[in-house]
Parts: C-alpha cells; structure tokens; sequence
C-alpha cells in the first residue's frame, strides 16, 4: 500500500480539484476525510501534502478562498474559480487518457 | 459529543506558535485543522484527553511537523514566481513583444559601436546601476513589509516570499553571472571592446534589462495583490 502513496502523488492536484467540482466549497481537514472516506483508508493524503497543494493552486488562480468564523476558530474554505474548473476538465481528461494508455499498456499480450 | 473549547483553541494557537509557525494565515488553518482533527478523535475515543488527541493529531504532520510543511508550502510559491518569470521572459522573444528586445539589443550595440571608448564604462554603469536600483529598492520594500508587520502584528506566508521576489530573481541573475559578465563587460577603461564581446554584452544586458523590467511589472504587481488579498480575507473575520 505504501507503494500506491507514490502513484496517487502525481494526481494529488487533480484529486482535490474534482472533490471541490463536486462538493463546491471544502476546508482542508475536510478534504482529508473526504479522500479516506472514498478510498476506504486506501489513500492517506498526508497534510503535509495537502497544504502547500492548495496553496499552490490558490496563487495560481485557480482556487478562491473563503474565511468564515465556525465555533470559536477561523475556517478556510477553498472552491474553484472558472480557471479552476477549465483546469479540472483539462486535467481530468489528462487523467482518462491515461488510465486507458495504462490499461492498454498492461492487457498487451505477449506475442 | 465533545468540542473543543475557546479556551483550548487559545491553547492550539500558541501551540502552533511555539512550533515556530509565524505567520498568520498558517496559523488560523492549523488551528482549524488541529481542532477538527481533536474532535474527530473524539468522536472515537472519547476518554482521550485534550493534549493526548493533540499530540497525535500533530504527529500527522511528520517527522518535521509544521515547519516542513511551511518549507514546502513557500517551495511551491518560490517555484510558482520562477514560473511566471520564465514565462514573461519567453514572452519577449516571442511576438509582439520581441520588438521591445531587439529595440533594446540593437540601443546597447549602437552605443557601443558609436561610442568606442565608453561603451565598457557605459555597459557597466547600466549593469551595476540596475542592479543596486534593484537592490536599494527590494530593501527599501522589505522595510515597508517589517513595518507593516509591526504595526499589526501579523505576518502574512506571502511576506516570505515577497521578501525575495521584489528583488529577486533580478539578484540571483546577478550573482550567478557575476563572472561571466565581468569577463564579458571587461570593466577595463583602457581597453575596447572587441565586435564580438560588444554582440555578447549588449546581448547580456538586453536580458539584464528584461528581468528588471518583469520583475517590475510582472512580479510585484502579482506579489502586492497576493499580499492585499491575505489582509482582505483575513479581515472579513
């Protein structure tokens, strides 16, 4: 399982950009638990991952950030601009393209 | 079920702090995420006290806690201001604004073709004027940042990297070719310039030029909106 933690890496940005498709506006622990709850604990994306992710997205223009005051602490709530949601389509169609090439990849039979 | 009080958020903050997290917006996420973090052990393990869920919650963050994190998140946006650099820069020497640079090129070679014997001393007092410009300058703004973290006594991520970039990647340019544009502008007065080093010093600071120009109207506009961005968000709360 450790080794999948390296295959899911290159998708991270992806990954939360389709949660955010999804679910609109996230905070980053909710994130978290939103990956642990899908994958059943098969990915562990690791706050120290998280973090400076969205915080890369966010300079580059494709996540806006929303404050709000929830029980006695500050929340930030990320949710994808329109370049977030061009760059979403864009990166999951990278993303289809391929898993396909990988499948077809690895259904070659040996001739 | 159990939540985590205002007087343990305090605490979160100045846990936070101690772990030499100094910047303000770092800071309010963690503490969100620290607390969310607490709660959902709770939700579990209700007997686990306060401190006890705190330190498991951090141990999360890895062996270098929030420190790696921040390096890694100032990584990214170092990466991300070399990235837009690069990217203005290819902009010039593509159309239309390759004009600028050829324009640029052909003013720094006509002067020294015109003016012989003081194209040297003319090269090196653009070189070295741009650059403790630049300099005096990038100082002069980082004081503007430390004074405005003073008086409201609050740092901001972007601050570490502003810092830098008002000057940079101007100075790093500098630094790394210090050498070869030395043995390039050859800052000799009795000597001239030969046709060929005129081509590689004109051509040298034409770049030289460029970057100061990007880092003017492409970097500190990006890094002053950044940075009016985190003050506005952070003061609707």
């Amino acid at each position: 399982m450790k080794k999948q933690q390296q295959l899911y890496k290159g998708s991270l940005n992806t990954i939360i950009m389709k949660l955010l498709e999804n679910h609109g506006r996230m905070y980053g622990y909710e994130i978290t638990q939103k990956v642990k709850e899908i994958t059943e604990g098969e990915m562990n994306l690791t706050e120290g991952a998280l973090y400076p992710a969205l915080h890369k997205m966010e300079s580059e223009g494709f996540l806006d950030v929303e404050m709000e005051r929830v029980e006695g602490r500050v929340r930030k709530y990320y949710k994808l601009t329109e370049s977030g949601v061009k760059e979403t389509n864009n990166k999951l169609e990278e993303l289809e393209s391929f898993v396909r090439n990988m499948q077809q990849i690895m259904n070659l039979k040996l001739s | 079920m159990k939540k985590v009080t205002e007087e343990q958020i305090k605490e979160l903050h100045s846990f936070t702090k101690r772990r030499f997290v100094e910047y303000y917006d770092v800071e309010l996420e963690l503490v969100d995420h620290l607390a969310n973090g607490i709660e959902e052990q709770w939700r579990a393990h209700p007997e686990l006290s306060f401190d006890e869920a705190l330190q498991k919650e951090y141990k999360k963050f890895g062996i270098f806690g929030f420190v790696g994190m921040i390096e890694k998140k100032q990584a990214e946006l170092h990466n991300y201001y070399y990235k837009i650099t690069f990217q203005a820069l290819k902009d010039f020497f593509s159309i239309p604004k390759i004009v600028v640079t050829v324009a640029i090129f052909l003013l720094l070679f006509a002067f020294g073709t015109t003016f012989k014997e003081y194209a040297s001393i003319g090269y090196g007092i653009v070189f070295y004027g741009l650059f403790v410009y630049t300099l005096v300058d990038g100082f002069r703004k980082m004081i503007v940042i430390k004074r405005r973290q003073k008086n409201a006594g609050k740092k901001w991520l972007i601050d570490s990297v502003a810092n830098q970039f008002y000057a940079i990647p101007f100075g790093v340019i500098f630094i790394n070719v210090f050498n070869i544009s030395n043995s390039i502008l050859g800052l000799r007065l009795d000597e001239s310039l030969s046709p060929l080093r005129m081509v590689l010093a004109s051509g040298f600071l034409t770049l030289f030029v460029l970057l100061f120009i990007i880092t003017r109207t492409v970097i500190r506009p990006v890094l002053n909106s950044e940075l009016e961005k985190a003050i506005r968000n952070h003061q609707l709360i």
